[in-house]
Parts: structure tokens; C-alpha cells; sequence
């Protein structure tokens, strides 16, 4: 249901037909000042269109290149923006932790490849052996050297012209 | 359109380039839906309601349409606020000056809705369309908008 207000804007613009139009001239006759309102709701319009001119562009021309210069201003604007986003932007830490990952594979595989793998050298099961029977004189150095292959250990003793007849290796 | 809702030629030209690069940046988003004219007279036309708006906040001003919709009754007959002036004593200058008054007196949303409909001749599914609201409501800012006009211009449009 329309309104008082939009019932008579649209009789004012001839927008009312057929039977909305004769139902509202009947509610007309309760507001015998809608004849005169009716009247200077024409006049208004009639009033703007007939003084409420837009002035005319007088330099067309100016106008169109302040336009484009303002355009080519924001490109230039949104271009270097662009870049920034691109560095900075959304999908930079993304690919930083892909970058990071990428290189920690690149290093955990280089570490594999030169540091062989395996256990490291093992220990001659005689070691233990071999300190017991450490000689006290500090100008004395040991070396041992264990072969798994032959399952041989090599005590290697620097400075040591003679060995005590009191020490026993097993 | 942008003039007649502003009422100064060169906040029209400003306005009118802002709405131009704006139309330009978001080139993309028209999908054909509407014509072209309607798309862009949107553009235009949200521009200007924007700057209005601004305006009317930086200024502190308030438009009267409170005062309008309590104080105009449906059926009220309008009346001259100022006395009758001879014909001959309003110019052409001084009539559009009184026009661009009583415009400027209108909130955006009244303003807007009378130049689309008396300036432009848009019909009001057009004009609906453009400020994104029912045709009643464009149908009640009209209504309101020329009772205010009316109070304000009677004298003017009586002797001319």
C-alpha cells in the first residue's frame, strides 16, 4: 500500500492510470489544497529546468588532460605499489618459510653426503686392556689402532725403549 | 547532474574528474549489467553524495530534513517564506542564486533525488536504482524535497 506522499508524487508526475488515478482524485476531494500544490509542484519544475542550468565546459580540452594526467599519476602510483606488494606483499612469507625449508633439505643433504654414514670407528674390544696397561712415564704416548677387517688391535707406544717385564698384554 | 547537486562550477569539475578516474580504476567491475551511462552516472553520483556528505560533517552543518518531515504535513500547502517580489525585480542571476539557497538546503539524498527526476528526467526505477533504494522511497524523498522547494521558491516561481 502506498503512501499519501508517493501516491500524490507520482499523480504530480502523471505516473497515476486508470483506476490508482480514480481512487486518488476521490481522496483528493478530503485535501482541496492539493489543486494548489498540484500547481506549484509544476512551477518548481518547471522553474528548475528552466534556471538551474549547468554552466557549459569551456575548455574541454584541459579538462580531458587533467583526467589523463591524473590516470597516468595513479598508474605510475599503483605500478610502484604493485612492486612493493610483490616483495612485501601477501605471498612473501610464504615463500620465505618454502625458501627456509628448501635450503635446511639442501644443507641436512649436503651433511649426509660428506659426513659418511654409519657408526663412527668402533673401539677395539682390547682398549679398555691396553689403558690398564698405560704406562706412568708421561714421555711415553699410546696410540691404538683397531681393525674390525682382521680384528686386530695395534698398540703403538711412542718413547718406549723397552716394555717392563711385569706388563702383560692380553 | 554533478553542478546541479552542488551548485558551484568549479567543485563540479573536481568532482566530476574524481568520478571519471574513479569509473577508470574500476574499469573491471562492470559486468554489462547495466548500460554503460547508468554504471557511470552511479559513479558520479556516489562521488558527489560522498563529498556532500564530508562537507556537511566538516562544516558541522545540518541539512533540514528533520525539520521537513516533521514540520510539512502531507496535504499542507506550501507558503512564501519571504514577500512577493515584482517580476522585474528578479533577475536571472539572482534566481539561480535562490535556486543554488534552497538546493543547498536539501540533504544529499533529497537533492540528489530531485535532480535525477526534474533536471535529468530519470524515471524512478532509474533513479532507484541509482542510490540503491525502493521506488517508494525515491517517491517520498520527491515528495519532500519539492514541499520544501516550494516553501522556499514560491516567490520566485510566482513572478517570473
Amino acid at each position: 500500500m502506498k503512501t499519501f506522499e508517493e501516491r500524490f508524487t507520482a499523480w504530480v508526475d502523471g505516473q497515476l492510470t486508470g483506476t490508482e488515478l480514480a481512487v486518488f482524485e476521490r481522496e483528493l476531494a478530503q485535501h482541496p489544497e492539493a489543486a494548489a500544490d498540484y500547481a506549484d509542484a509544476q512551477k518548481l519544475g518547471a522553474l528548475l529546468r528552466a534556471k538551474a542550468i549547468a554552466p557549459q565546459l569551456t575548455n574541454v580540452d584541459f579538462f580531458n588532460l587533467q583526467i589523463e594526467q591524473r590516470i597516468k599519476a595513479g598508474n605510475a602510483h599503483g605500478a610502484a605499489q604493485s612492486k612493493r606488494e610483490k616483495v612485501w606483499g601477501f605471498g612473501f612469507l610464504p615463500r620465505l618459510a618454502l625458501g627456509g625449508a628448501f635450503c635446511l633439505l639442501a644443507a641436512f643433504g649436503l651433511f649426509q653426503s660428506i659426513i659418511p654414514s654409519g657408526s663412527p670407528v668402533e673401539k677395539s674390544p682390547y682398549f679398555a686392556q691396553v689403558v690398564e696397561a698405560w704406562p706412568s712415564d708421561p714421555s711415553i704416548y699410546a696410540t691404538t689402532v683397531y681393525s674390525a677387517e682382521d680384528n686386530v688391535t695395534v698398540l703403538w707406544l711412542d718413547g718406549l725403549d723397552y716394555l717392563p717385564g711385569n706388563t702383560l698384554l692380553q | 547532474m554533478i553542478y546541479n547537486m552542488v551548485r558551484n562550477e568549479q567543485d563540479a569539475w573536481d568532482l566530476a574528474q574524481d568520478g571519471f578516474v574513479k569509473a577508470w580504476k574500476n574499469i573491471g567491475r562492470f559486468r554489462g549489467q547495466s548500460s554503460f551511462f547508468t554504471w557511470l552516472y552511479r559513479i558520479l553520483m556516489n562521488v558527489t553524495i560522498d563529498s556532500l556528505r564530508k562537507k556537511q560533517i566538516e562544516s558541522g552543518t545540518e541539512f533540514d530534513d528533520a525539520i521537513g518531515l516533521h514540520n510539512i504535513a502531507p496535504g499542507a500547502t506550501t507558503a512564501p517564506q519571504v514577500e512577493l517580489q515584482p517580476a522585474a525585480q528578479i533577475s536571472d542571476k539572482e534566481i539561480r542564486s535562490r535556486i543554488d539557497a534552497a538546493i543547498a538546503r536539501l540533504s544529499p539524498e533529497h537533492r540528489a533525488a530531485i535532480v535525477m527526476r526534474e533536471l535529468d528526467g530519470l524515471e524512478y526505477t532509474e533513479i532507484a536504482e541509482q542510490m540503491e533504494c525502493s521506488v517508494g522511497t525515491v517517491m517520498s524523498r520527491l515528495f519532500y524535497a519539492r514541499k520544501k522547494l516550494q516553501t522556499m521558491l514560491k516567490d520566485v516561481y510566482e513572478n517570473i
